[in-house]
């Protein structure tokens, strides 16, 4: 009988994994038995790769969803994206860092450069106040959706679905391959190799409610908060359009933390984007979003921060600032 | 035809860039220099939460961290009163002692009692932007230009721009000469500053902030005597080193006193310690212009125009006023001390009680006057105060030895230029023919009818004499030569009258003349 209802299961995860297409997870760069068991109870015997103490929830070889994921994406599997600190491999790359950044530690641990995995913590910027233990699954659905990078389409599991689609509202210059090789995930995961058009600030704020919507301000100010979908070109900015699209000068350089002053131009959206080529060409209708100071796992830097803001002495410290605001 | 309109859309464009380039250099002066600002120093920067780097945007901006919004994501609303709290524009702060510190909000009240805190007039007008708002004057965020760097103390403006200019263009501020643009309240003193003879504030750029540390961030200059802070290639004037703006209120000096005006309020001065006439006073005690009943006018202007700025050595053109104004003299206008001896200067029994000065000198009492009196804009209707005129010396009046017009402003022309002949009447002065007995020796035949003018004998030095001084054509006038002299009594000059006491004169016209002569 559980046999049964097991092998059910394993046929509906399947289906609906081949049905959503998604990006990643989905073809035969995976197969189900990478990360789940249907034996577990069967014999007694710990089937290969699984963590003992089994059988877990979801029948998953390991204890936790984070656990299982970053038994891959630690850095001991060369062919996958690495997001737990240190990550190494994107030096030489082009970029500093991944898209989405690195985890500074394992679940169960607080972090106040990263999202905390495995730990009950408050919800930044949450109507009403809520906590939340968050894993990677909170964000990701590993076994695909029709998101870009497999984001789930509700993060806070109500209202409608937020789509950020590949081609769409995120644009890549190189695709992972399948089966993946080291040298193809580098290019595909590095952060050059994404360009934005609209929707990560909506995925965002699902869960960080209270930063949407802005409220105006009175003039002179525009916002309230720091806006996001916010494009350079808006009436009046306190920005400086040209010294961004200039992209030299204060706030520009080639490294963060080099002890120069400057940082590689900040990650931006293009709302009339068509294709990655014009998804990262500075404009002057570019907007900023979360992205564009936060890396979405985490950093080297206070809150996920792509510059060292909040660190005293650092170069860098105004360098994100200035990109934009030129003061 | 296409050419001509490829070309005429050339044109178009190439305006519209210069035009955009014009006002994206004027709209974003700040650009580039919080990082070399004080509010964004690693050392003396912004300081609110301790838990954040000195310097650090977040000191005032909170992004989006604030849990109560407010514009611009600071952490207070974007007001006065942000700058004035957490510590930072909100003491009485304690200098060192020896030097005076720029003009500073340290002190909350004594903002919003002066002119400009109190004012809630819109600037510019038609805008919801009063006047009192630190932001008017002051861009936190530093701006600054590529020909002179970061503008001292944070302001929007370099300096006196600040004063009359707005968004860079000269004339369209507060002070400037735009009706239109000025606030209520608000008077016209660029239009002073573009006349020949002035203050020129422009002549100096950011001398006041070239000494100063983390104690003291925007900047100071020395109060102890002939320090160099007021000389040689430090010699300068700034609209600060006579107005305080924070301090300051509207209002000035009241006519037939020598106290200050509210404009003066909150600035400093040196009072001299006076000797024997014509010695230059060469010790000074500071004053601070901490109330108009005591303070003095003089005092701010001997700060710069005697021993205290520049010791025995004035600069070409200049004379130690101080020296010049000691009521020690024998003679001297009265912006120290009231004239004591001369009973002439009002009514008494020995001139027959008659005024001999207008309004509003003409109230019965030996006066004081300030400096200002004489030196301001030509113009009756023109603000008050030395900021220009287009007559030499920032005078009210021609200098000129022919013209009486400058000194029958206060002394009337009835008296000493009567328009007909007061034969043996009383004038109310001591050289009329009712008193010397002679109807030559009077000032009606002298300036009358001879046409000389009051500076010929009175109030201008010249060593030597000139050649032929008997002409009514003007000769070289000597600065400072109204001022006081310890010549002669009367403000004989020394120059065309070579020798004089009441009763006897001796001019370079003719041979020595006695007459009768009421008492000094």
């Amino acid at each position: 009988m559980t046999s049964r209802i097991l092998g059910i299961l394993f046929i509906n995860l399947a289906m609906s994994a081949a049905a959503l297409g998604g990006e990643y997870h989905s073809q035969t760069d995976i197969i189900c038995s990478d990360c789940h068991t249907t034996h577990y109870s069967e014999r007694g015997a710990l089937p290969e790769h699984a963590d003992p103490g089994g059988p877990f929830s979801t029948l998953l070889l390991v204890a936790s969803a984070d656990r299982l994921c970053l038994s891959c994406h630690d850095g001991t599997d060369p062919t996958a994206p690495d997001v737990l600190a240190p990550v190494t491999m994107y030096n030489g790359s082009g970029s500093e860092f991944s898209g989405a950044g690195y985890f500074s530690a394992p679940e169960g641990t607080v972090s106040a450069i990263a999202h905390d995995l495995g730990v009950d913590t408050p919800v930044p910027f949450s109507v009403p106040p809520r906590s939340m233990i968050i894993s990677c699954i909170s964000c990701h659905d590993p076994h695909s959706t029709s998101n870009y990078r497999n984001m789930i389409l509700n993060p806070d599991s109500a209202g409608a679905p937020i789509n950020i689609a590949l081609d769409t509202d995120v644009f890549e210059n190189f695709r992972p391959q399948v089966p993946p090789n080291r040298s193809a995930t580098i290019a595909a995961y590095r952060s050059d190799n994404i360009g934005y058009r609209s929707g990560m600030a909506n995925w965002c704020a699902d869960c960080h409610d209270a930063l949407f919507p802005n409220a105006p301000g009175n003039p002179p100010a525009h916002f309230q908060r720091h806006p996001s979908d916010a494009g350079q070109d808006g009436s009046g900015y306190h920005v400086n359009v040209g010294h961004w699209m200039n992209g030299s000068g204060d706030g520009f350089g080639i490294t963060t933390g080099d002890n120069l002053e400057g940082v590689p131009r900040l990650r931006f959206q293009a709302p009339t984007a068509t294709n990655y080529g014009s998804a990262v060409t500075p404009a002057s209708n570019n907007q900023i979003f979360c992205n564009s100071c936060h890396f979405a796992h985490g950093g080297p830097y206070d809150s996920g921060l792509l510059w060292p803001f909040k660190i005293a002495g650092e170069a860098d410290l105004y360098s994100g600032c200035q990109q934009c605001h030129y003061k | 035809m296409r050419n001509a309109m490829t070309r005429k859309s050339t044109l178009r464009k190439a305006s519209i860039l210069i035009i955009a380039t014009l006002f994206a250099g004027i709209a974003l002066a700040d650009s580039g220099f919080f990082k070399t600002s004080k509010h964004g120093s690693a050392a003396i920067g912004v300081y609110r939460d301790s838990d954040l780097p000195r310097g650090n945007c977040s000191q005032c901006h909170l992004e989006h961290d604030n849990e109560i919004p407010f514009d611009f994501a600071l952490f207070a609303p974007n007001d006065n009163g942000l700058c004035q709290s957490s510590g930072c524009h909100e003491f009485q702060y304690q200098w060192p002692p020896g030097y005076y510190y720029w003009p500073y909000p340290g002190n909350v009240p004594d903002w919003y009692n002066s002119g400009h805190g109190s004012s809630v007039n819109p600037f510019p007008p038609g805008t919801t932007r009063e006047v009192r708002l630190c932001l008017q004057c002051h861009n936190p965020h530093t701006s600054g230009d590529s020909l002179h760097g970061a503008f001292p103390s944070a302001t929007s403006n370099l300096e006196e721009h600040g004063c009359y200019s707005y968004n860079g263009i000269p004339g369209q501020g507060c002070h400037g000469n735009n009706n239109a643009n000025r606030p209520i309240g608000a008077v016209d003193i660029y239009s002073q500053l573009l006349k020949p003879s002035k203050h020129d504030v422009t002549f100096k750029t950011k001398i006041h902030s070239s000494d100063w540390s983390p104690n003291y961030p925007y900047g100071r200059e020395s109060r102890a005597t002939n320090s160099g802070f007021f000389s040689g290639n430090n010699r300068h004037v700034e609209c600060v080193d006579c107005h305080n703006p924070h301090k300051s209120i509207s209002g000035n000096h009241i006519p037939g006193e020598n106290e200050i005006g509210g404009a003066l309020l909150g600035i400093w001065g040196v009072e001299p310690t006076n000797n024997a006439g014509w010695t230059t006073p060469v010790i000074f005690d500071v004053v601070d212009f901490s109330s108009m009943q005591t303070a003095r006018e003089y005092q701010l202007c001997f700060k710069c125009h005697s021993y205290f700025a520049f010791g025995n050595i004035p600069p070409t053109g200049y004379t130690d006023i101080a020296r010049e104004f000691n009521p020690a003299n024998a003679s001297y206008h009265s912006i120290e001390d009231t004239i004591r001896t001369n009973s002439y200067t009002s009514p008494s029994p020995i001139n027959g009680f008659r005024e001999t000065m207008e309004s509003p000198w003409d109230n019965g009492r030996h006066d004081q006057m300030a400096c200002s009196d004489c030196h301001s804009s030509e113009t009756v209707s023109d603000p008050k105060g030395p900021h220009g005129s287009n007559q030499p010396y920032i005078l009210i009046g021609s200098p000129s030895a022919a013209d009486i017009s400058f000194c029958t402003k206060c002394h009337k022309a009835s008296v000493y230029s009567p328009p007909v002949n007061p034969g043996t009447q009383e004038t109310g002065s001591r050289f009329d023919r009712q008193t010397t007995g002679e109807g030559d020796a009077s000032h009606y035949y002298h300036v009358v009818q001879r046409h000389f003018g009051c500076r010929q004998c009175h109030a201008t030095r010249q060593n030597p004499p000139p050649a032929t001084p008997e002409r009514t054509t003007p000769y070289p006038t000597q600065v400072g030569s109204a001022h006081g002299t310890n010549t002669f009594p009367g403000l004989m000059n020394g120059a065309n009258i070579s020798d004089y006491s009441p009763g006897s004169c001796t001019p370079t016209c003719h041979g020595r003349e006695n007459y009768t002569a009421g008492p000094e």
